[in-house]
């Protein structure tokens, strides 16, 4: 760590003069090959992955040595020995806040699940709608990644699956990923521009002045010259103005300068060599990415560009949202009998649609977990080294309670969780903030407590 | 300090380059406040955002470097390389930043395009300073210079005040000229200019993006409705809907009509699609056009089929919705959401009970009445119509009921249908005192304070001053104290 400290600080110092490439390259390189000599653990991963509603009906069953998965998951049969069942699990925050709330109550949630903070009222996202409700705190996905993700070109990765088109924002109930007290985090929705900003800048595999090398260093090099500018002004204009331009345009400033030095660290990924498991994947082009009825092959995709984000070490921690609170998505490509969309069958109570919504996500958590498993990564794959925790928002999805929620955790995380096994969570250990400890510490980040203490404090017992 | 919105940035590229793919479509959302999205308040900026105005300036710089003679004054061959860049940045970089670059700005910039123009050559020296412009402060954010007192903005600051309040978009060639002699330092030339400028084809933009937010008309967009109820609704007949609305509003503003004649009236604009959903008889084709609707029971903005499917539910209308929305954006009042743990439900809808029947425990439980007595009276006015907004003379067999109260407003009273209540509203100074205030909002990016008195009185003795000729709002906030000056802590107010 204090490694990479120094290395941000003298980037930093460097800032104002343009750092040249092939210095930065060689400050990469050398940390990479500091880091196979002393043949430093396969980093490990952790993936957050939410949909909307609950698991209602069809859950796992099964006792401390197994795991029976029933119909709705059955997709995960082939990696029931990697599954850890996670059943009575109570997400307090969202039901403490909807106790103190009132109108919205139970329509939000996904705020609460990666802050492990309730709901607040008022705050800016005010829609003028009565769903004036904002989160604080920073969540899961970021607090790991300023901890452990530095060295990443993304200290984590934000994502968003198949919403209907309209609804990637707006209110705060679109958000799981949180950068602070009422600042939602963006999430990329679009296959071919996560394509770009992952992959786009990574040299390609063989000699390394072929002429695509060639080009994407050209194009590093006069894009870090034109941000070096671009910099320049904002720094020089924020001397002369008011205290709150000059607030924000320092806040620019520092977004730009994140930015570079992101894009800088695209040039080569940090362990994994492009060539070897690490490769740049393939985006079908052509597809309309607005349609709903592409979501299986845009969620193909991004789960293909997960995993390469995985082995190319571009990032270890990944949120995976799929649609989001009250979900319109109509799911056109499975057989639902239901009218209008997911959250009036929520409503209704219509559980035979809701169940195969909910086959169909444990479907694709089988097939991220497969394309982990494809990977190799030292003795065994990507997969062993990372932690899939697949969420939802409720418990009980026709009362919108935040209670009694089934969730599942996929991998084992270098050993940190007993996975092919059922487990009955029982309050207070069931409370969802516990987990949020867990997770942390298993990724390597020693904190005994995350978000609102009132709903938590220390690690969920009975995960190993 | 304003940071362009998506709408604002969209429209500046397209006159800028003439490009206009609307590359801030897929930037991160504003987050609305009050239906619009322009609040400075929510003006975050993080890496992510960053990351959008480089690759949109990306990839703008690339499609106009494809026209590279058109974006340049000069001959390479004739005056060299460098001298030509220093023109194009003088001349095409002023009106990125929307005034004439400092000489220090000049100098960084011209130093930036030689050592580029060394290293890889012209054009992707030009591309590379586009892309440059193009996310410097100066063209992403409205930075504002003082005039010599100090208590104004400077000319070319006005001339963006004009330009992206009336327009959406940059200053106009004649507002930088005029900028540039320093003729908007003279109030009466703003006003001039803004007459100019609101007659234009151009302020439709604006007009529209502001009627969408005031009305929540983006609602619209993927509304759904029950299908088995409503066979012919579809998402683009709500769609054609808004523009219906949209249509209606902007061609009474262009006609200088009053706020009274459109709350009022009977006319509407359709096209094809929409008159075989209404079933009326215009003729077919894309393009709206204007019909005479008194005889199919409409009566001015508020029975818009827009806004009446808008403010239903899937299957049924809801009083309570549509007069939420008459509460609070046409008389700007304030409805506290409901107490915690109330069952919101109605009672479900069976024979022989009616709407108006079914909302019957709102008036008389005591935790309800209070605030739906502001809402359900109102709302009643509109049961002739429909959840997809088509009148009807009963509902479920028992004949329609669209009496209603009013109360507290300064026009309080009993009606019988819409057309009278739509009569009543017309008369009412909260009312368009009330749309002056979301005009106050829109234009200045947000709520007026105590502190905006004098200027909000501006605007409402402006609209007042002719009946509330619907123009007389702009013309009234381009002359506002707001709109002139700084406020004094010398921000953007």
């Amino acid at each position: 760590m204090s490694r990479t400290i120094a290395r941000r600080h003298l980037l930093r110092g460097l800032g104002g003069v343009g750092v040249g490439l092939p210095f930065l390259e060689a400050l990469r390189l050398g940390k990479t090959s500091t880091a196979h000599a002393q043949g430093l653990a396969s980093p490990k991963r952790l993936i957050l992955m939410t949909t909307p509603g609950a698991m209602d009906s069809g859950r796992p069953t099964g006792n401390d040595s197994s795991l029976t998965l029933g119909p709705v998951l059955a997709p995960l049969q082939p990696h029931v020995a990697d599954i850890l069942a996670l059943d009575g699990l109570d997400l307090e925050a969202g039901l403490q806040s909807t106790a103190h709330r009132g109108d919205g109550a139970g329509h939000a949630s996904f705020g609460c699940l990666f802050t492990g903070n309730r709901l607040t009222k008022g705050g800016p996202h005010d829609d003028g709608d009565g769903f004036a409700v904002s989160v604080s705190g920073r969540s899961l996905d970021h607090v790991l990644g300023d901890a452990i993700g530095q060295n990443h070109k993304f200290p984590s990765l934000q994502l968003q699956v198949g919403p209907a088109p309209h609804e990637r924002w707006g209110w705060m109930g679109a958000h799981a990923s949180w950068l602070g007290d009422n600042q939602w985090a963006e999430m990329e929705w679009h296959p071919e521009r996560l394509y770009e900003r992952l992959f786009s800048t990574l040299l390609s595999d063989g000699p390394a002045e072929n002429p695509e090398n060639l080009a994407i260093k050209r194009r590093i090099a006069q894009r870090q010259s034109v941000l070096d500018l671009v910099r320049e002004e904002y720094s020089r204009l924020s001397r002369s103005v008011g205290a709150e331009d000059k607030a924000r345009l320092e806040q620019h400033f520092e977004a730009i300068r994140s930015l570079e030095t992101r894009l800088s660290q695209g040039s080569k990924p940090n362990l994994a060599p492009i060539g070897a498991a690490c490769k740049k994947p393939s985006v079908t082009p052509g597809i309309d990415w607005e349609d709903e009825a592409k979501t299986p092959e845009i969620a193909g995709i991004f789960l293909d560009e997960i995993a390469m984000a995985f082995a190319c070490n571009l990032t270890p921690v990944v949120t995976l949202q799929w649609s989001r609170c009250t979900s319109r998505n109509t799911f056109p490509w499975l057989d639902i009998g239901s009218e209008s969309w997911y959250h009036d069958w929520q409503h209704a109570e219509a559980n035979a649609d809701l169940e195969k919504v909910n086959h169909w996500y444990a479907g694709q958590l089988a097939a991220l977990i497969d394309r982990l498993k494809s990977l190799p990564e030292g003795d065994g794959s990507v997969f062993d080294n990372t932690a899939i925790v697949w969420t939802t928002e409720l418990g009980d999805s026709a009362g919108h309670i935040e209670k009694n929620h089934c969730w599942i955790v996929a991998g084992n995380l270098g050993g940190s969780f007993r996975t092919g096994r059922y487990v009955k969570l029982n309050p207070p250990n069931s409370y969802h903030n516990h987990l949020l400890v867990s997770l942390l510490n298993a990724m390597g980040v020693e904190q005994g407590s995350f978000g609102d203490p009132d709903f938590g404090v220390g690690p969920m017992s009975g995960l190993l | 300090m304003r940071r362009l919105t998506r709408f604002e940035y969209d429209n500046t590229v397209r006159d800028l380059v003439g490009d206009a793919s609307s590359p801030a479509k897929d930037f991160p959302a504003e987050p609305m406040t009050d239906g619009f999205d322009n609040a400075q308040k929510s003006q975050l900026i993080n890496d992510v955002h960053a990351e959008h105005y480089l690759e949109a300036a990306e990839a703008i710089a690339a499609r106009a470097v494809t026209k590279l003679s058109s974006l340049l004054a000069c001959d390479v061959a004739t005056v060299g390389a460098d001298a030509c860049g220093a023109v194009f940045i003088r001349d095409f970089g002023g009106r990125v930043m929307r005034r004439p670059l400092s000489a220090a700005e000049l100098e960084r910039f011209n130093k930036f395009f030689a050592s580029a123009n060394a290293q890889y050559g012209f054009e992707d020296a030009i591309r590379m300073t586009v892309e440059a412009l193009l996310q410097s402060p100066r063209f992403l954010y409205r930075l504002e210079e003082a005039s010599g007192t100090g208590q104004a903005p400077d000319d070319f600051s006005l001339a963006s005040r004009l330009s992206y309040l009336i327009w959406g978009t940059m200053p106009d060639p004649e507002l930088l000229q005029l900028a540039g002699a320093g003729a908007l330092s003279d109030p009466s030339q703003v006003a001039l200019q803004a007459e100019r400028m609101i007659v234009d084809q151009r302020a439709r933009l604006v007009l529209d993006k502001f009627h969408t937010g005031w009305l929540g008309l983006g609602g619209l967009d993927r509304l759904y409705k029950d299908t088995s109820r409503f066979p012919t609704y579809s998402p683009e007949v709500g769609q054609l809907m808004a523009r219906e609305t949209l249509e209606l509003l902007a061609q009474a503003f262009a006609s200088g009509a009053t706020l009274g004649s459109v709350l009022t009236g009977s006319n509407s604009y359709v096209n094809g699609t929409l008159a075989s959903f209404y079933g009326l008889s215009a003729a077919p084709g894309h393009e709206f056009s204007k019909v005479d609707l008194s005889a199919n029971h409409r009566a001015g903005l508020l029975t818009q089929p827009s806004l009446l499917t808008l403010h239903s539910k899937p299957d049924l209308t809801s009083p309570t919705l549509r007069g939420k929305f008459v509460r609070s954006r046409i008389l700007c009042g304030v409805i506290p959401a409901p107490p915690d743990g109330v069952s919101t439900d109605l009672p479900p809808p069976e024979p022989g009970l009616s709407t108006r029947d079914r909302l019957a425990s709102h008036a008389t439980n005591p935790s309800c009445s209070g605030c739906h007595s502001l809402m359900d009276p109102l709302g009643l006015a509109f049961e002739s119509y429909d959840a997809v907004g088509a009148f009807r003379d009963t509902e479920g067999g028992i004949p329609i009921d669209s009496s209603g109260e009013l109360s507290s407003s300064d026009v309080d009273g009993r009606f019988e249908g819409p057309a009278q209540l739509g009569s009543m509203l017309a008369g009412s100074q909260e009312v368009s005192a009330c749309l002056s205030n979301y005009w106050f909002q829109y234009a200045l990016g947000r709520e007026a304070t105590v502190d905006d008195a004098c200027s909000m009185r501006t605007v409402i003795d402006s609209f007042d001053a002719h009946d509330h000729r619907l123009p007389d709002i702009l013309r009234g906030l381009v002359r506002m104290d707001a709109f002139l000056y700084r406020n004094q802590a010398g921000v953007t107010p």
